[in-house]
């Protein structure tokens, strides 16, 4: 379908509808808030009735979100060692290859047993769908780097770790789109890692994005298509067809696992639609993990096991931060909204609006690691997260354009319109109202009780009710702990088993970051939405102290 | 996984739907009477005690938590509650429950079997009277009298002179004074009693005695509970009702209550 996929340049009638629609979750979030506190003030036992409600409904989200966050992990672990280079090898002569891998056993270990059943039912899945992938030789991957304050202290390692790949490096393309209006110093270190890696790649080239650019937004989309659009013409002077490159858009700070682009060029092979995809890895926030403040670990600790979680559901999988995808799509779709903030997700949408819904996220198993945000102090990254974190929920932008597109859309069924604009405007819903619920909210019936109420038996069960809902919560965090602490990465510091320990304490943090950092920055995005006080990119703030390399 | 997923979601999606109106029940107290298969809605009585930690009996049934504890699930009408505690009496009471109402039995002040009473006075007294700054004035007779400070412990009691005093007991154009050995001076005039606690007049540390509270033969000292009368023998004793906490209008056990409390002193 064609879409105007932004919300500029609108007709009066489409604006008027975008805007009210961009009111929407705001207003419905404020509407939840606000009545529920009008409710427990004037009518304490409605409020106290769907305060219960809540409260189980949230448990049961919480514990079905550990139990796919176990399994989830449990995949990880399974391809953790993975062979990814020699399945790929094995696609390009994939008769003779599902017959060995079909004839015999695979592996001593149960690990190696599952990643072998997972892997055959991929290939069955391919043979099936009878679209098979060009060969592993003449599959190029186009690296975009959006470059506008990081250094040679951040870039550095996340080339040097592409550098290090399993997959040949001289089908790989890395360009650094770097803005114009970066500081010379910034400048001259792209240009130093340019010419450092022209010749370990097939290509590595710095696209200088200009400043102002009419139409567009200061957005890293902005940057990112330029340099796609570039790509674009390298790729065609050397007829190398769009649809055997695989794009992978990074935040500076990326440092992908040594097996990222062999496992990314498997699941682009095995998928049956590959052309219509985008592939989603699990983002860690390893590379200064140890360096910045308990809250912080804990908060994006969070956001690594959102992914997990996800990962286990491609139906409602959306991209998020660093991923990849196909070159054809990108290009069909006009590559990256240039005037929105969230254009991890916005390609996501741009690209299933596009392709009438048939559009979809393949998860991957591998990780790659970014920077926690930091900055130099802790009160600074208090704020840096806050921002970080309302720059993410401010992906709420998508929802209005998501929904203009499925009222005028005929050939995505309803139900699935109906389905993904439910999860998009009960996910925004959910973000901005639970930590205020749990936290606050949840205990003012009994703190405004009047005589009536505190001679109640409600009064007395609703605290006892909770305290057991909040129990069964304390045991769904205690198993989170657990993954944290053997997801994170080993720590070379003395005493580092006294740091993971601290960790697991930091966990008892999470009612103070479930309020300020997730649901505050989210309600104070629909806010800014619902007021037309449209956020502006903001580029995250992140220092290291220590340069570690995480995967090593 | 993505299967698996839906089955494992369409699971917890029932168990919602079976569970929510279940809690939603309980915590209005809704629940079905096994014996008629009816919705009884029932009350429940929370029940805090001083001192705490004593066992609850409702119709002879021990409550599983010691006190302060939340019994639920009776069904309305009256139900007989016992609190045991050791060393104390039995609290015994038939209270009467309301469906979805609680029954609030706040701070039960459990009586000691045996209570420990300490003498603090060597001589006996007519009368005492409370005064601010936890001070009790002891009236000996038409002549003397003492301050007693309770905030001391042991309370400190400030002696009456035996010896001949200017002004001991003195009436002057119709007011009548006491003055004690310290040259504290307790004054009458009309119904008004005022107490001077400085031997300088001129700036006394004055206190409304009749004004301020009524006196009575007992006073209860909030910050340590303890409760200090005249015994039968007219000696200044106390006795260790709360070491917990302090509570507010307490019952005066029968063993304790004096038969005659005057509200002024006796000049």
């Amino acid at each position: 379908m064609k879409f105007h996929f932004s919300k500029e340049n609108l007709k009066p009638p489409t604006a008027r509808l975008q805007r009210a629609l961009e009111i929407l979750p705001g207003a419905c979030s404020w509407g939840v808030l606000l009545g529920l506190i009008f409710l427990s003030i004037f009518f304490p036992f409605i409020a106290a009735v769907l305060i219960v409600a809540f409260y189980l409904s949230w448990i049961m989200r919480v514990l079905y979100s550990t139990i796919f966050l176990l399994l989830s992990y449990l995949q990880l672990n399974i391809e953790k060692n993975t062979n990814w280079m020699r399945r790929i090898q094995g696609i390009d002569d994939l008769g003779a290859y599902w017959k060995e891998n079909n004839s015999k056993k695979f592996g001593r270990h149960w690990r190696q047993r599952a990643s072998h059943k997972i892997h055959l039912d991929q290939l069955n899945k391919l043979i099936a769908s009878k679209n098979l992938p060009p060969a592993s030789s003449s599959i190029y991957h186009l690296v975009i780097f959006p470059v506008v304050k990081e250094g040679r202290d951040i870039l550095g390692p996340a080339i040097e770790a592409i550098s290090r790949q399993h997959f040949p490096l001289k089908q790989m393309v890395i360009v650094f789109a770097l803005e114009e209006r970066a500081l010379p110093l910034v400048q001259s270190a792209v240009y130093e890692l340019e010419k450092k890696y022209k010749n370990v790649f097939f290509d590595c080239t710095t696209v200088l994005h200009p400043a102002a650019v009419p139409g567009e937004a200061r957005v890293k989309g902005a940057n990112a298509t330029c340099a796609a659009k570039h790509a674009a013409a390298f790729f065609k002077a050397r007829q190398i067809p769009f649809e055997n490159v695989i794009v992978s858009c990074f935040d500076a700070d990326t440092v992908v696992s040594l097996n990222y682009f062999a496992c990314l060029t498997y699941h682009f092979m095995v998928c049956p639609l590959r052309l219509c995809a985008s592939f989603q890895p699990i983002p860690v926030y390893h590379n200064n993990i140890w360096n910045v403040p308990g809250f912080a670990r804990v908060v994006e600790t969070g956001s690594s096991f959102y992914q997990l979680i996800e990962a286990t559901n491609p139906e409602k999988l959306v991209t998020f931060s660093s991923h990849s995808m196909s070159f054809k799509a990108l290009v069909d779709v006009d590559y990256w909204p240039v005037d929105m903030i969230s254009d991890d997700s916005a390609i996501f949408w741009k690209a299933y609006i596009h392709y009438d819904g048939q559009y979809q996220v393949t998860p991957m198993y591998v990780t790659l690691s970014m920077d926690v945000v930091s900055a130099n102090n802790w009160w600074q990254t208090v704020k840096s997260v806050y921002k970080q974190k309302q720059r993410w929920a401010w992906g709420v932008e998508n929802f209005p354009i998501v929904m203009r597109a499925f009222l005028k859309s005929k050939k995505i069924p309803l139900y699935e319109r109906l389905r993904l604009g439910f999860k998009l405007i009960e996910g925004h819903l959910s973000w901005a109202t639970s930590g205020f619920i749990l936290t606050i909210i949840g205990w003012l019936p009994i703190f405004f009780a009047k005589r009536e109420f505190s001679a109640s038996v409600a009064y007395y069960n609703v605290p006892d009710i909770a305290n057991t809902i909040f129990g069964l919560g304390f045991f769904a965090i205690c198993i989170t702990i657990v993954l944290s602490l053997s997801l994170l990465p080993k720590t070379k510091m003395r005493y580092g088993w006294l740091l993971k320990i601290g960790h697991a304490f930091e966990w008892l943090m999470v009612p103070f970051i479930l309020v300020l950092f997730s649901a505050l920055p989210a309600l104070h995005a629909q806010t800014r939405l619902m007021l037309g006080k449209y956020l502006e990119f903001w580029v995250t703030d992140k220092h290291r102290t220590i340069h570690k390399k995480p995967f090593e | 996984m993505l299967r698996l997923r839906k089955i494992v979601f369409y699971i917890f999606a029932l168990v919602y739907l079976v569970l929510c109106p279940l809690i939603v029940a309980r915590m209005l107290g809704l629940v079905v009477n096994p014996l008629t298969y009816h919705l009884v809605q029932t009350g429940l009585v929370y029940v805090s005690t001083n001192p705490p930690d004593a066992f609850v009996y409702i119709d002879g049934r021990v409550s599983h938590q010691k006190t302060p504890t939340v019994v639920r699930d009776l069904t309305p009408g009256k139900h007989f509650i016992r609190i045991e505690q050791s060393g104390y009496n039995d609290w015994e009471r038939n209270i009467p429950i309301i469906g979805k109402k609680a029954t609030v039995l706040a701070n039960i002040l459990l009586i000691p079997e045996e209570w420990p009473i300490k003498r603090i006075s060597t001589e006996p007294y007519q009368n005492i009277i409370p005064v601010p700054d936890d001070i009790l004035v002891a009236i000996k007779d038409k002549h003397k009298f003492s301050l007693i400070d309770l905030k001391e412990n042991p309370p400190l009691i400030n002696e009456t002179s035996n010896g001949p005093l200017n002004l001991q007991a003195s009436s002057f154009a119709g007011n009548t004074f006491l003055i004690n050995g310290n040259n504290d001076l307790l004054a009458k005039k009309g119904e008004w009693i005022r107490l001077y606690t400085k031997e300088d007049f001129s700036s006394p540390q004055v206190y409304d005695i009749s004004r301020s509270k009524p006196s009575t033969n007992m006073y209860f000292e909030e910050k340590n509970g303890e409760l200090f009368y005249l015994d039968d023998s007219g000696y200044l004793s106390a006795a260790q009702i709360l070491p917990y906490h302090p509570i507010l209008n307490i019952p005066i056990p029968e063993s304790l209550r004096i038969k005659s409390a005057s509200k002024e002193p006796n000049l």
